[in-house]
């Protein structure tokens, strides 16, 4: 009895502060009716420094156009060890793209900032069209694009 | 002698038959002009009072792929991954690994719960 107590003690033990560390986030991008193809979008995050730290999501399947996501491509020069396994299909004029995601506690209120390049074939390349600082009172509050992108929300 | 003579008139006969469309048409044949400008190329065929023209218009050598906001139009289309070929960016490592394929890059943003989805509404 003891030691299965023990045992249970233990796990929850290690399990706890994995649960701790990272919350489900959910990350929602409209894209407004800008009468194009669907938009590439690269979602990516960097420090206090401006410095790149990494990819949360890449909508746009051919690498082929990630160079027209400029800021992105300057910071991963187009590596694609970056984006494996969070790639997807790029997000068409009018419609929303929703991630969902378990991000790590550390990000929020430690002065990353999360950005949004955004590109659209035969129209213009919008780099840095969202930059917004990943803080726990920024939650759930809309945060408009230069271009391309409606609103942005993460909650 | 009648065999000579047959002889004689058959191959006069077939001369005659196998030559006669090619003379006229030798005959009737018109002259053709043509000039060409920096784009197209425009040729006249002259059949007695009948022209026919034929414009050729060119698109080919210095077809406009890259204006400076269009996307490289670089004629490797090819390269569709939806075709399953190998191919890809500057890198040339073909194309990322779809979400739900392999585990998301361990670049410390993510956590251990379930990998990333995404919805398009």
């Amino acid at each position: 009895m003891k030691s299965l107590l023990a045992t249970l003690a233990l796990t929850t033990a290690l399990t706890l502060p994995g649960l701790a560390m990272a919350r489900p986030v959910t990350l929602t991008t409209t894209l407004n009716s800008y009468g194009g193809d669907g938009a590439y979008l690269a979602l990516y995050v960097t420090d206090a420094s401006g410095a790149y730290v990494g990819s949360l999501w890449m909508a746009g399947g051919k690498s082929k156009y990630y160079q027209h996501l400029t800021d992105w491509y300057a910071a991963t020069n187009g590596d694609l060890g970056q984006i494996n396994g969070i790639t997807g299909a790029s997000v068409g004029a009018g419609r929303t793209l929703e991630v969902s995601v378990d991000l790590a506690d550390a990000l929020f209120d430690a002065g990353y900032t999360l950005h949004i390049d955004a590109a659209v074939e035969d129209m213009r390349e919008s780099p840095n069209e969202i930059a917004v600082p990943l803080t726990t009172d920024g939650a759930g509050t809309p945060v408009q694009g230069r271009r391309y992108i409606a609103s942005f929300t993460y909650r | 002698m009648k065999t000579r003579l047959s002889i004689l008139f058959a191959s006069t006969a077939l001369t005659f038959a196998l030559g006669h469309p090619a003379l006229a048409a030798m005959q009737s044949s018109g002259n053709a002009t043509g000039f060409c400008g920096s784009d197209v190329c425009i040729m006249r065929f002259g059949d007695g009072d009948q022209t026919i023209p034929l414009i050729r218009v060119s698109d080919d050598d210095d077809d406009d792929d890259g204006g400076w906001f269009r996307w490289g139009h670089d004629d490797d289309d090819e390269c569709d991954d939806d075709e399953g070929k190998d191919c890809g960016a500057a890198s040339g490592k073909g194309n990322a690994a779809p979400a739900g394929t392999m585990a998301p890059p361990a670049n410390g943003l993510f956590g251990n719960g379930a990998p990333p989805v995404a919805v398009t509404n």
